[in-house]
């Protein structure tokens, strides 16, 4: 069990993320894509708060967005640390990087997330160079070893090359990277969807023993309900960039209140379960390039009405602990 | 009647790194208006046989076996004669719907030119109606509309669909579906599969329907073949298959995601070991030995032969290749 | 390293070509000493002569010797060879003084006569190759233009990449207004047809110059026309290349941008720049040996394959008549093909799926089905 603290250790306000579409000469021009749309999350010390959504929920440009790998548009991220507060933007380089060597980003693609002429302890070390934390080169090397080990990978694999590895090997590889300096934090952005399912599991069991290990906080990020309530203690579902519901696991998992979550409950397939439910299936999925009026799942959704077109719903505390965004739910 | 019939399918790709057998010895049977699922992790050879059905298999492939497509063998068919086979007869549909399309055709265009194979006299304004009954049955509403898009306008889900619309468009009694959701989120996944078993029930369609998930293809399959590694080591009926698998690969399969309500806190995942095998390199024994936790002396030496559980062929009481079935873990 | 000499082992033709090429630069670094003559140094008397490189006669036996000739019609310069004359031939034999590179006199050769050695003998110059019409040996004139002909090539590249490097490294990473600015400069170079190209850039500077800045010259010129190609392609690279996971990471690392675009992004082109430059270096060998063979890059009394091309092998009477005049075309030849051969081989070796193990590559029917342990667990 993580040691739980209402810590909180990051803050998101109202982060919005816009892109501009290019247009090209011939076509519409000016239109805007809104990848997220005024989300706010407390990520609290200690805890594994998992992220959920389908793809365009903006739920990998929450998390990049985290980690300023791009300028948000609008919003504020805050980071807690050693007693102070820190604002992470792009413009303010010390506290950015502060902030990237305390919490990694784990990518999602075994394939492209190593440097293929690179040898592992290569990746390992080459990036550690420069950041806040650097060690000097034989301490490197040992760590280097280290966290191999501590990833279920061998020192001796330390001189070969990714593509001698298997997806599962490579995604331990971004791991041990990630920890070799010593985070607070790991941001997973769906590190295990591109693997088979027997090999899954394994990194599953192997995030959980290195939480545990070295008492990381982590956000975690899939598409999967069922995976994500497995790793999560506390679960946030984003549609169409805006957080619908957000509950301490269980409560998610018994009680799913927004009708979005629900549909997601029921179109996990399940073994000895009949064929989901056809509910609004022929519904609108969400264009992200529609002005964000209103809720995002209009078209979707069993529960709409006229309102929900032109009014947003407010993210409200229905329960203890539990926010959802519905005009409907109390 | 049988539509399909495999018997000792092999597949072979020489390299010239020794020869990769994709697929080393399966059968199956699929009866007229029956779903059969296959599932496997990447190697195990699943789509490749699918591929060798419809004779889509490149040059350098040898292929060994008997498959029999409405009592025809495919083998040794010449190109013309496979070509009259796909779309009348059996059809196939893919992962990543949208490399599936040509991105320079329209939606209407590229139904024209689907529904001329069958009948090169149809004019312009039948194919569009044919196109839009199509389009409805697989619940695309504005049909007329979207067949002037093109797919980049499209979601995955939808093109998916008019894919399904496009493989039935000359009305085959057989469709393949290759991992057809996979690459879709899980809701559209819902209604993916929701579709096929619709279409399946009206249209009396008989479904391949192949995908590494498990519990997905348990929602919309009689009868279940377990692949691994280019062998069948489980096949029998869905439900048989999923509650009392005999093979420990059925069996790790079934364990090894979370289950829906378990947390990290409070039951940990059993897993399998190390990874699926490289296919050029052909180790004497059950290709799962090297990861199965039952394994003996006896596993590694020879692959175990396929054991029925009854003398009927369609299933019944299904087939394994394990010398320990049942046996819990 | 190891990797070179496996594949190297394993291809017959680019071990050719790599022995080729090592003999040819070799030829070329010790040129003085390998060289019997001097490049321009004339032998009356023995103009328009036939290779005459002998290994047999009836009055010295088996051994290297040179059959004394004598002109037999002027007009079409026919020789006959002297009956019972044959001169031998020595290795280190006395020749004319060099300096070895400018530097280290020395008066032996690795083979000559001796003619040197004893000016009243009468004994006969030896010309592997023949000469030309005013009798000066080709193949010491082949090695001392190799001097030129061999290095524009690398020096030529070098440039070339290097701003292409520069200009297409930057147009990928920046994006923006700067990718636009150096790409529409580079096609608008490229619009321009080369041959033109070269040619106007060379008509506007001063016709009279020495070899010294004929070859630096030659080297700009080719190096302007030809690095946009070659920018054009590496900023294509940059561009995908960026977008992989790994340079994201890079970043997150607060690694600095030309780091990564120095230890992450350029390697990635490596074998895109290892054919490149291969594939570059006969291209501008070739180049000068247009411009000299228009007359426009090395003139006489410097020496350099196209300058031997354009003096004596411009019409077919006199390839006819004089066959061995060719040879300089022939080394190209050699020289081009050997480069491809390498190139492709440099290539292979640095792919980083290229296994020590393998044969040779498989087709890519096979390739979709050969799973590699590194792709085994992705679906």
């Amino acid at each position: 069990m993580s040691v739980e603290s209402t810590d909180t250790f990051i803050r998101v306000t109202d982060l919005t993320k816009v892109y501009k579409l290019d247009a090209g000469l011939f076509a519409a021009a000016g239109r805007w894509v809104w990848a997220l749309n005024g989300v706010s999350i407390d990520v609290r010390r200690g805890e594994t708060y998992g992220l959920v959504g389908e793809s365009g929920s903006g739920k990998t440009t929450l998390a990049r967005a985290l980690v300023q790998l791009f300028p948000h548009t609008s919003g504020r991220i805050e980071y807690f640390s050693g007693g102070d507060r820190w604002e992470i933007t792009r413009s303010d380089p010390r506290s950015l990087r502060r902030f990237r060597a305390d919490v990694k980003y784990v990518f999602q693609d075994p394939a492209s997330a190593l440097d293929p002429r690179m040898n592992v302890l290569r990746i390992l070390t080459s990036g550690a160079r420069y950041s806040d934390r650097s060690l000097d080169s034989a301490r490197l090397v040992s760590r280097a070893r280290e966290t191999m080990e501590a990833v279920g990978l061998r020192a001796e694999d330390l001189g070969r090359r990714p593509s001698e590895f298997s997806g599962g090997q490579r995604q331990r590889i971004s791991l041990a990277r990630a920890l070799i300096s010593g985070p607070s934090a790991l941001i997973c952005d769906e590190v295990v969807s591109a693997l088979d399912v027997s090999v899954q599991g394994q990194i599953l069991n192997l995030l959980i023993e290195l939480k545990r290990k070295y008492q990381l906080t982590m956000i975690f990020i899939a598409h999967d309900l069922t995976v994500v309530s497995y790793m999560a203690d506390r679960i946030g579902v984003l549609y169409g960039g805006r957080l619908m519901e957000e509950a301490p696991t269980a409560g998610i998992v018994e009680r799913p209140l927004h009708p979005y979550t629900q549909l997601l409950y029921r179109a996990v397939p399940r073994l000895g379960g009949k064929l989901p439910e056809r509910g609004s299936t022929s519904g609108t999925p969400y264009n992200p390039t529609r002005p964000p009026s209103g809720c995002p799942f209009v078209g979707r959704c069993p529960l709409e009405q006229e309102k929900c077109t032109t009014v947003m719903p407010e993210l409200r505390e229905v329960r203890p602990g539990h926010r959802v965004a519905c005009h409907f739910v109390t | 009647m049988s539509i399909l019939v495999v018997r000792s399918l092999t597949v072979d790709f020489p390299s010239h790194d020794g020869i990769l057998q994709a697929v080393r010895g399966v059968d199956f049977t699929l009866q007229s208006g029956e779903c059969l699922g296959i599932v496997g992790e990447s190697g195990s050879g699943k789509s490749v046989s699918a591929l060798a059905a419809l004779g889509l298999l490149g040059k350098d492939a040898r292929v060994g076996g008997s498959i029999l497509l409405k009592g025809a063998e495919v083998r040794g068919l010449g190109p013309e004669q496979l070509r009259a086979l796909r779309g009348t007869v059996a059809s196939m549909i893919f992962q990543e719907p949208s490399r599936s399309f040509d991105p320079i055709s329209s939606i209407g265009k590229t139904f024209q030119e689907t529904l001329r194979v069958k009948d090169p006299g149809l004019s312009a304004g039948e194919c569009q109606a044919r196109a839009v009954r199509l389009l409805s049955e697989v619940h695309i509403p504005r049909a007329e509309e979207r067949l002037r898009g093109f797919p980049h306008q499209f979601s995955g889900g939808m093109l998916q669909r008019i894919m399904i619309a496009l493989a039935l468009a000359n009305d085959p009694e057989l469709l393949i579906a290759d991992e057809p959701t996979t690459a879709l989120d899980v809701t559209i996944q819902a209604e993916i599969i929701g579709l096929l078993s619709e279409l399946r029930s009206r249209r009396r369609l008989s479904l391949v329907f192949i995908s590494h998930n498990l519990a997905l293809v348990g929602q919309i399959a009689d009868q279940i073949h377990v692949m691994y590694a280019g062998l069948v080591l489980e096949a029998g009926p869905a439900g048989l298959v999923l509650s009392r698998p005999r093979s420990p690969y059925t069996r790790a399969l079934l364990d090894a995601l979370p289950s829906w309500g378990s947390h990290y806190s409070r039951e940990k995942l059993r897993t399998i070991a190390g990874s699926v095998p490289d296919p050029t390199r052909h180790e004497p024994g059950c290709p799962f030995a090297p990861r199965c936790p039952l394994a003996v002396q006896r596993c590694r030496e020879a692959v175990p032969p396929l054991v029925r559980g009854s003398a009927d062929e369609a299933g019944g009481d299904g087939a394994y290749r394990c010398i320990f079935p049942g046996v819990k873990t | 390293m190891k990797r070179f000499w496996i594949a190297l082992r394993r291809r017959p033709i680019a071990f050719a070509s790599f022995v080729a090429l090592v003999l040819l630069y070799f030829g070329m670094i010790f040129c003085e000493f390998l060289a019997p003559y001097g490049p321009n140094d004339q032998f009356t008397g023995h103009s328009d002569q036939p290779p005459s490189l002998l290994l047999y006669s009836p009055t010295l036996g088996f051994r290297p010797q040179v059959q004394t000739l004598v002109l037999i019609n002027d007009f079409t310069r026919e020789y006959a060879g002297l009956e019972g004359h044959y001169t031998a031939v020595n290795l280190l034999a006395v020749g004319p003084d060099e300096k070895l590179w400018g530097l280290i006199p020395f008066r032996h050769h690795l083979f000559g006569t001796d003619r040197y050695a004893n000016p009243g003998a009468g004994a006969e110059p030896i010309f592997l190759f023949g000469t030309d019409n005013l009798g000066r040996d080709i193949f010491s004139r082949l090695l001392y233009g190799s001097r030129i002909s061999l290095t524009i090539g690398f020096v030529g590249v070098a440039v070339s990449l290097f701003i292409a490097l520069l200009l297409g490294g930057l147009a990928g990473y920046l994006g923006g207004l700067w990718d636009w600015l150096i790409m529409r400069l580079a096609e608008y170079i490229i619009l321009i047809p080369g041959l033109y190209l070269i040619l106007f850039l060379r008509s506007i500077l001063s016709t009279n110059m020495n070899s010294g800045q004929s070859y630096a010259i030659i080297t700009v010129i080719l190096s302007v026309v030809g690095w946009p190609g070659t920018a054009r392609m590496i900023r294509g690279m940059v561009h995908s290349i960026k977008r992989n996971d790994f340079v994201a990471n890079a970043e997150l690392e607060s690694m600095p941008a030309r780091a990564i675009l120095f230890r992450h992004i350029i390697p990635q082109m490596s074998s895109i720049l290892i054919i490149s430059v291969t594939l570059g270096i006969p291209g501008f060998i070739l180049g000068e040996t247009v411009l000299s063979y228009l007359g426009l890059g090395i003139v006489d009394p410097a020496v350099s394959w196209g300058s031997m091309i354009n003096r004596d092998a411009t019409t077919i009477t006199n390839l006819v008549q004089f066959p061995w005049l060719f040879a300089p075309g022939l080394f190209l030849i050699i020289i081009a093909l050997s480069f491809n051969f390498l190139g492709e081989l440099l290539r292979d070796i640095v792919d980083p799926n290229w296994r020590e193990t393998r044969r040779k590559r498989t087709s890519p029917g096979a390739a979709r089905k050969r799973m590699s342990p590194g792709a085994a667990d992705q679906k």
